[in-house]
């Protein structure tokens, strides 16, 4: 039996399209302020842990006349660099990226041989930045270099999420805190350029009240005061802005509760939410890798600091494990992995 | 004898109920429920048969009812006006498929399509219950879900066939081309991120189960060693349940394997249409490559035919019944004669 439907017909089309998404990219600028803190060691390292995990990862050295991690990966002398890049010899980022003996991470070398690298005019870091963005990888992790320089500050705020390596020292953490007083600042001017009369409430409280103990909380009721807009522009930029905070070379547990001090602090007088990652212990492990020009995650992953790199990923920035190998509780297993893949290097 | 269309109305009917109009009710329907089978391949097997309705209906609401894990995929299909994504694999008792049920039931549709011969009871359940007045599906023994009810010809036949019969029975048959294609530029950045730049010679081992036992893990590991003595890397296409295996592949064959967890059929589609072929037991994955038209070999417990149209030469298809039993070299040849045709 059948029966004919009567229907007013149209086109239809004869193909199902499929979209995949396109992959996302993380990006992890890692700064602090101070040198010598350990933020290329961590960079490294961290690298490293993600490319286990499974990831494809691209470490960039963003520390433009001081760059150094290169070194981690036993490169003393590496082909090609950054400043290959900035001086047209290679058109994209893709052409001067090294490949590391571990198949998913790649390096791109800051190029200390070129002079004036660490103050590129502005046209040239925002190429730089547009490419960074555009490379494809699962991770960009950006190793910063020490200071507040515009340079630096521009690459931390690539990314809401940038990690701040920090030392118990107060050094370490009055330079933390001035990194980020002044990335907030540079936030702001950046995206109030063109509104002339928050600018000028922005620098007149950096002026004033900004230079003693003035809160940026305060600095937001100013600038909601001269446009009400811009405020709540302004309140939006502060909350999505959440730096992570990763205490290094840690000696004993009041060194952690000074980190937590530091956190209260900083959403006190910054109006910023920072996330507290996890610490790694203070172990002379790492200058041994440090010498033998190995990341201690390869070098010797069951190293304490190794394992406490292992918890900051998996725990502190909550990466999961691509390939259901290790199980955050228990990076034992991990270590073992990387014993295997230290059999590459 | 051949399909027969058949009547249930009148058994469950309560008393005093109005005679059906069959086919009134098929043609006023403006609210209809699509539920493709939660077998192996139903979201891609049914495709065409989506468009018919579609055809048959130009200006109804479509909904389509799917697996969370298939939602991506199936709003990808543009016959349909509304994804109704649910865990369709919970138990008849459960909170959560009581949900599912009251949520169709609030949806008040005319007409419900079951598709799937032997779609599980679970879902026959969901469609019995979803409220709508016309509940079509294939008849089933023991149970008495759908009003309208197709009595299949009792003998093997491919599914796609089963669901255009239905069609007819109702009315609603004619000829549905249909082509599934990826949008080039993001498939690009997708292979580009696994599988690296350039050409890849890439085959893909679904190391997924399906319905069957499976193949074992040194069947999986020979045909592994085979692609990679042949030249080639395989992609080997894994879930949870078989993350030992794939690490074991990667520790033993190391960079001549590339892993990818089937989290997104979509993403999966990308990798797959650079694939010179896939080996796959009878799963989603092997009918998401049929529809790309990527060459496949297809390791089936149970007749081919019913999976895989016989006049299809783009699949190779390996019948055991017993999966295990099924010798390597069989894949292997198989697998050859798509390396050398492609």
């Amino acid at each position: 039996m059948s029966t004919e439907l009567v229907v007013d017909r149209k086109p239809i089309s004869d193909t199902i399209v499929l979209d995949a998404a396109v992959p996302q990219t993380t990006i992890w600028p890692i700064a602090g302020g101070k040198g010598g803190t350990g933020k290329s060691t961590l960079t490294a390292n961290m690298g490293v842990g993600l490319a286990l995990l499974g990831y494809k990862v691209i470490l960039v050295d963003g520390d433009l006349g001081g760059a150094d991690l290169h070194l981690f990966f036993d490169q003393i002398a590496p082909a090609r660099s950054l400043s290959h890049f900035l001086t047209k010899e290679a058109s994209s980022l893709k052409e001067v990226l090294l490949p590391t003996p571990s198949e998913n991470l790649k390096l791109i070398c800051g190029g200390n041989e070129m002079i004036g690298l660490a103050n590129l005019p502005y046209m040239v870091k925002e190429k730089l930045v547009r490419h960074i963005m555009t490379l494809d990888a699962d991770y960009v992790l950006i190793d910063l270099g020490a200071g507040t320089s515009f340079n630096t500050l521009d690459f931390f705020s690539l990314s809401n999420e940038g990690l701040i390596v920090c030392t118990p020292e107060p050094h370490a953490r009055v330079d933390a805190y001035g990194f980020i007083k002044n990335t907030v600042y540079r936030k702001l001017r950046r995206q109030f350029s063109k509104d002339d009369a928050v600018k000028e409430a922005i620098e007149h409280f950096a002026r004033k009240e900004g230079r003693k103990s003035g809160r940026i909380s305060e600095l937001l009721a100013h600038i909601k005061n001269v446009d009400t807009v811009a405020g709540d522009e302004a309140a939006e930029l502060f909350a999505d802005f959440k730096p992570r905070l990763l205490l290094n070379r840690v000696r004993n547990k009041r060194q952690l509760e000074e980190g937590q001090r530091f956190i209260s602090l900083v959403k006190e007088y910054l109006s910023t939410e920072m996330q507290y990652i996890g610490y790694v212990r203070s172990d002379s492990k790492i200058l041994d890798a440090c010498e033998r020009r190995r990341p201690i995650m390869i070098d010797n992953p069951k190293a304490p600091a190794a394992r406490d790199l292992c918890n900051v990923l998996m725990k502190g920035l909550k990466v999961k494990d691509r390939l259901h190998r290790f199980d955050a509780e228990n990076c034992r297993k991990m270590a073992d992995i990387a014993k295997l893949e230290a059999k590459f290097w | 004898m051949g399909d027969r269309l058949a009547m249930r109305w009148l058994l469950n009917a309560p008393e005093k109920s109005p005679a059906l109009d069959i086919f009134g009710e098929l043609k006023s329907a403006q609210k209809i429920l699509i539920a493709p089978s939660d077998r192996v391949g139903g979201l891609f097997l049914a495709g065409s048969t989506f468009k018919l309705i579609r055809q048959a209906y130009p200006q109804a609401h479509i909904s389509l009812l799917v697996n969370t894990g298939q939602a991506n995929m199936a709003r990808q299909i543009p016959f349909v006006d509304a994804i109704i994504s649910a865990e369709l694999d919970k138990p008849l008792w459960s909170d959560a498929f009581k949900a599912i049920a009251a949520k169709l039931r609030s949806e008040d549709y005319d007409l419900a399509f079951c598709l799937g011969s032997d779609c599980s009871f679970r879902l026959a359940q969901i469609c019995a219950r979803c409220g709508a007045r016309l509940r079509v599906g294939f008849g089933r023994e023991g149970i008495e879900p759908f009003n309208v009810e197709i009595k299949l010809e009792q003998r093997i036949r491919y599914e796609v066939d089963c669901y255009r019969n239905m069609l007819d029975l109702l009315g609603m048959g004619g000829e549905a081309e249909l082509v599934w294609q990826l949008a080039a530029d993001n498939a690009e950045q997708v292979c580009t991120r696994y599988l690296g730049e350039g050409e890849a010679q890439v085959v893909g081992v679904d190391l997924g189960r399906g319905v069957s036992r499976g193949l074992t893990r040194r069947q999986l590991e020979d045909i592994v060693g085979r692609i990679v003595e042949r030249g080639f890397r395989a992609l080997l296409f894994f879930s949870l349940a078989e993350r030992k295996l794939v690490n074991y592949l990667k520790e033993t064959y190391g960079n001549r394997t590339v892993l990818f967890e089937q989290e997104d059929l979509l993403t999966a589609a990308a990798l797959l249409q650079n694939c010179r072929a896939l080996v796959s037991c009878n799963t989603d994955l092997l009918h998401l490559a049929v529809s790309l038209k990527v060459p496949a070999v297809g390791i089936f417990e149970e007749d081919p035919r019913r999976w895989i149209a016989t006049e299809n030469s783009g699949v190779e298809a390996v019948h055991q019944a017993d999966l295990r039993s099924v010798s390597i070299s069989q894949i292997v040849d198989a697998l050859d004669s798509h390396l050398r045709g492609r």
